[in-house]
């Protein structure tokens, strides 16, 4: 009783702490939800005539939707790159960082279950997947293992900073006991989110550039490396708009993580181009499309080249310490957006391409993909700002619970 | 329902008398059977309307709810099955007002299928994806096709990576071969294995099978068959109703919808009767055979043991029950 | 000294259950690959299998064929021959029409072209040079009804008669299931001009060409 009275009041002033805010503020969130809106009819357009409306077939059966989901779970995943240190590792300098990383893991799982669920032929039959009401096939498929985890994770996610917050606004300290058992299970499932995730692909045989042993780790790699980078950029933007206290030291610290995953990301592709390439067979071919072309079907080449190469700077300029401090940011936004493109459609349509017969069927994304997918991505950053203005208003005692 | 009857009325303004090929068991055929003129039409055909949406109304959407929220068909009874054939087949007469017989007939015991295709005999006509198309109800818009027949040339022999499937010209052209493909019915099958909600499976004779209606549309055993064997319907499909094979099956031929994965049953329809599938029925050269391999006597058997047969991509482990041979 | 003591007992258990864990790995691994041929070796054929190919035989005629033990039905043809008896009409064997016209074949029968190997090696008295015109004969001279032209077809052609008997060439009528029925070779093949057609392919798919083409 007592708990929901607190957290019924704890709703209430949230609520009317974000909808209160500068001219920005509202400009941003106005500007979000406008995006949102031409996503939900570009959505209503996709349900009422099929996925015919997207560029995908037959022989390139996933697109856009479930380039940006692979590349999202990494994102999410990246969050327990400040969990453990925070933690377990009890390093002070992560602990006001800790929170906003949380914040972007459930922002990015909720865009994840977003662009499943856009991506699905029948969102309506998803109760299939419920084991008792539906059938669900675990532990042989991949695919039951991913929902199970990312629940799961999301579930961690949302618990544990809920509860952390719920104490912070009654002014009481969070009791250890309860959230520490979850901290250390939330940094093993965080690996474990993402392996799966990776396994989703790494398992068909049928798709000889996805299956190879190196993927999961791959994953991993450019998870910690991504994820951790958009976090930089989201702590610089919070202490330019907020009083929201993050040093220098913290800044530098994660910084570093993103380094040394960065050059791990390098070094595991340069495996790959050498595995491809060195005696080229014909399960190199569609490595072969990704990166230089197949008689005249080039669609990804400059994109693909682009992303190594922002890739590269920014792990070059990560690792010389001079320049790791002068241009951390653009660092970051190169690195992020290298890794969406290679990570991104940069793994999951070459997979496709030639098709089982060694056929060539470009994929190119329709309006109606490109609409859905940017809102999306509104909407996690929608559902961002929301988290973290209403987080950091309880850390700042902005929001608290009036005696 | 109100919008069926709103377009008939609109067809009998343009095409004068329309007869319905209904049984009349709902009251449209009774309607229709006499010839009328336009005004006095009108009058039966509004009078008909109402009728039917207050008699079949209600019982429509009710079917409607009950498909949403039936199981998996293999966890089904035999009551189970029973009612959602005859709602399947209601809600069919009810739409188009003809009928359709819709089989949930279940494997034959002592029966394991497989198919022998004689790569020295296929000209290239593609009489086969012809007779598949018709037989299987497949969404004529997107020319949905389960069967390809690849043209080889001799000079790099059999190199799908060279091949081509969308030939137009004169069948058999010179210095080429012809290498058909479809879903190989594998003993060890990928793609019920990535399923996540069991919407696929193989059955006991052999055939892999989906549940239209318990499949969410992810697109994952699309992404896990090596063979090119399955294909989604990215839209509603359309097929003209006087083309609709009626002899339907619920594993089988039964009309789909949109965002469901679909594809070859070795005609599940008709091998459960006895029959040849479609396509090993319409070509003219016998180069397609098919039957029960665990019958000693089989041709299909006698093919296994005497020619010398290959599958494809056999380093893949999934026992493909699809096997090649050269005369 | 007890820190050494504990690590050479944990060094000897590992060495142990690890030994131990693969014998029982090996032990357990009975062959290698499972195919559908051990399938079949292990699954057992019930030959009174409820289903019969009689139904989807309409009101077929068929004779009774027996090879090598394999026995099957083949589509009657003497009844199938329009104008049969020959005999009705042709007093005399073809050798003897021959000698009175040698052109023939000209007048009747003037839809019927010859495209069978050269004329070095077949010609019609090949088939159906009998005394008897109601029957056709072999190499030996032996008469062969019309009902088992097969055997005819078998003198040059024994590997496409051998898989035909087995069930490697030709077709199936009525299905898979017994009793087997199948067509000879002259319902397949015109035994005057055997070659199979060329023509147009039964479906273009445009959809597809599209999306294959180059950009």
């Amino acid at each position: 009783m007592e708990f929901l009275k607190i957290s019924a009041s704890l709703f209430k002033d949230s609520f009317k702490f974000i909808t209160t805010g500068r001219t920005a503020y509202h400009v941003w969130m106005t500007c979000l939800t406008a995006i949102m809106l031409i996503g939900t009819w570009a959505y209503y357009v996709q349900i009422d005539q099929g996925l015919i409306v997207t560029g995908m077939s037959d022989n390139v059966g996933w697109g856009l939707y479930i380039s940006n989901f692979t590349f999202l779970v990494g994102v999410a995943a990246a969050a327990v790159m400040l969990v453990l240190p925070t933690y377990i590792l009890k390093d002070v300098d992560f602990a006001n960082a800790v929170l906003i990383g949380e914040g972007v893991a459930v922002a990015a799982l909720i865009m994840c279950m977003a662009f499943v669920t856009v991506d699905m032929g029948g969102p309506a039959n998803l109760w299939h997947m419920v084991p008792g009401i539906g059938t669900l096939n675990w532990p042989n498929s991949m695919l039951s293992w991913d929902v199970i985890v990312l629940l799961g994770y999301l579930a961690l996610n949302i618990t544990i900073p809920a509860y952390i917050l719920y104490s912070r606004y009654q002014g009481k300290k969070a009791n250890k006991a309860v959230y520490i058992p979850g901290v250390i299970l939330s940094v093993f499932w965080a690996v474990g989110i993402h392996m799966v995730t990776a396994f989703l692909y790494q398992g068909l045989m049928a798709r000889p550039f996805w299956n190879n042993a190196l993927l999961g780790p791959r994953f991993l790699a450019s998870a910690f490396a991504a994820g951790p980078a958009l976090i930089i950029i989201i702590l610089g933007l919070i202490r330019r708009w907020t009083k929201y206290d993050i040093t220098e030291k913290t800044i530098g610290k994660i910084s570093l993580v993103v380094t040394v995953a960065a050059q791990v990301n390098l070094i595991m592709l340069i495996s790959e181009l050498f595995k491809e390439f060195y005696f080229p067979t014909h399960h190199s071919i569609s490595a072969q499309y990704l990166f230089f072309g197949l008689e005249g079907h080039n669609a990804l080449v400059p994109w693909i080249w682009t992303g190594i190469l922002l890739n590269v700077v920014a792990t070059l300029i990560l690792t010389v310490k001079q320049w790791r401090g002068r241009f951390l940011n653009i660092a970051c936004i190169m690195l992020f957006a290298g890794i969406w493109v290679e990570k991104g459609f940069g793994l999951i349509v070459p997979g496709f391409i030639p098709g089982q017969w060694g056929k060539i069927v470009e994929y190119t994304p329709s309006i109606i993909e490109i609409a859905i997918t940017i809102a999306i991505w509104a909407l996690g950053a929608f559902v961002f700002t929301i988290l973290a203005r209403v987080g950091i208003g309880i850390e700042l005692g902005h929001i608290k619970l009036k005696k | 329902m109100i919008i069926d009857n709103l377009k008939k009325l609109q067809n009998l303004f343009n095409n004068g008398i329309e007869h319905s090929n209904s049984e009349g068991s709902d009251g449209i055929g009774q309607v229709f059977e006499k010839k009328v003129d336009r005004r006095s039409s009108l009058k039966a055909l509004v009078g008909g309307a109402l009728a039917t949406t207050a008699l079949t109304g209600t019982s429509c959407s009710d079917n409607k709810w009950q498909e949403y929220f039936k199981g998996n068909y293999k966890l089904m009874t035999d009551d189970e099955r029973l009612a959602t054939i005859e709602r399947l087949t209601k809600m069919y007469s009810q739409r188009t007002g003809n009928k359709i017989n819709l089989s949930d007939k279940k494997a034959i015991p002592g029966t394991l299928f497989g198919y022998a295709f004689n790569v020295s005999k296929c000209q290239g006509y593609g009489d086969c994806i012809s007779a598949c198309v018709e037989e299987n109800n497949q969404d004529r818009d997107t020319q949905m096709q389960y069967i390809r027949i690849h043209e080889m040339d001799k000079k790099n022999g059999i190199n799908f990576e060279m091949a081509d499937d969308t030939f137009s010209h004169e069948v058999p052209a010179e210095g080429h071969f012809y290498i058909g493909t479809q879903c190989f019915h594998c003993e060890n099958p990928p793609c019920v294995k990535v399923c996540p909600v069991e919407a696929t499976w193989q059955e006991e004779d052999g055939i892999v099978v989906i549940d239209y209606d318990w499949c969410v549309g992810c697109r994952y055993c699309l992404a896990a068959c090596p063979y090119d064997g399955r294909r989604f319907n990215w839209k509603q499909p359309n097929v003209p109703e006087e083309e609709v094979n009626k002899e339907q099956h619920y594993l089988g031929n039964r009309l789909r919808k949109k965002g469901v994965m679909e594809k070859c049953t070795f005609c599940v329809q008709r091998s459960r009767n006895g029959k040849n599938p479609a396509c090993v029925e319409a070509c003219p050269t016998g180069a397609r055979t098919f039957g029960n391999i665990l019958d000693p006597n089989s041709e299909i058997r006698y093919i296994l043991e005497n020619k010398k047969v290959f599958r494809l991509k056999e380093d893949l482990g999934t026992e493909p029950k699809f096997w090649y041979y050269m005369d | 000294m007890k820190t050494w003591i504990y690590s050479i007992v944990i060094v000897v258990v590992v060495l142990v259950a690890g030994s131990m864990l693969s014998s029982i790995i090996m032990k357990n691994q009975h062959g290698g690959h499972h195919g559908v041929f051990e399938k079949i070796e292990h699954t057992a054929f019930n030959d009174s299998v409820d289903v019969s190919s009689v139904k989807h035989l309409a009101s077929l005629d068929t004779v009774s064929v027996d090879i090598d033990g394999r026995h099957f039905a083949i589509p009657e043809r003497t009844g199938e021959i329009t104008s049969f008896k020959c005999s009705e009409c042709h007093n005399e064997p073809l050798a003897d029409l021959k000698a009175i016209q040698p052109k023939i074949g000209e007048k009747s029968h003037w839809n019927i072209q010859l495209k069978h190997a050269s004329d070095e090696v077949m010609n019609c008295a090949s088939c159906h040079g009998n005394e008897n015109m109601d029957e056709l004969h072999s190499i030996t001279n032996q008469k062969i009804s019309f009902n088992e032209s097969y055997k005819l077809c078998a003198q040059c052609h024994q590997m496409e008669y051998k898989d035909w008997v087995g069930g490697a060439h030709g077709k199936r009528i009525g299905g898979w299931a017994k009793p087997v029925v199948k067509n000879t070779c002259v319902n397949c093949h015109n035994p005057h001009e055997p070659g199979f057609p060329h023509k147009q392919p039964s479906r273009i798919n445009t959809r597809m060409m599209e999306q294959r083409a180059k950009k």
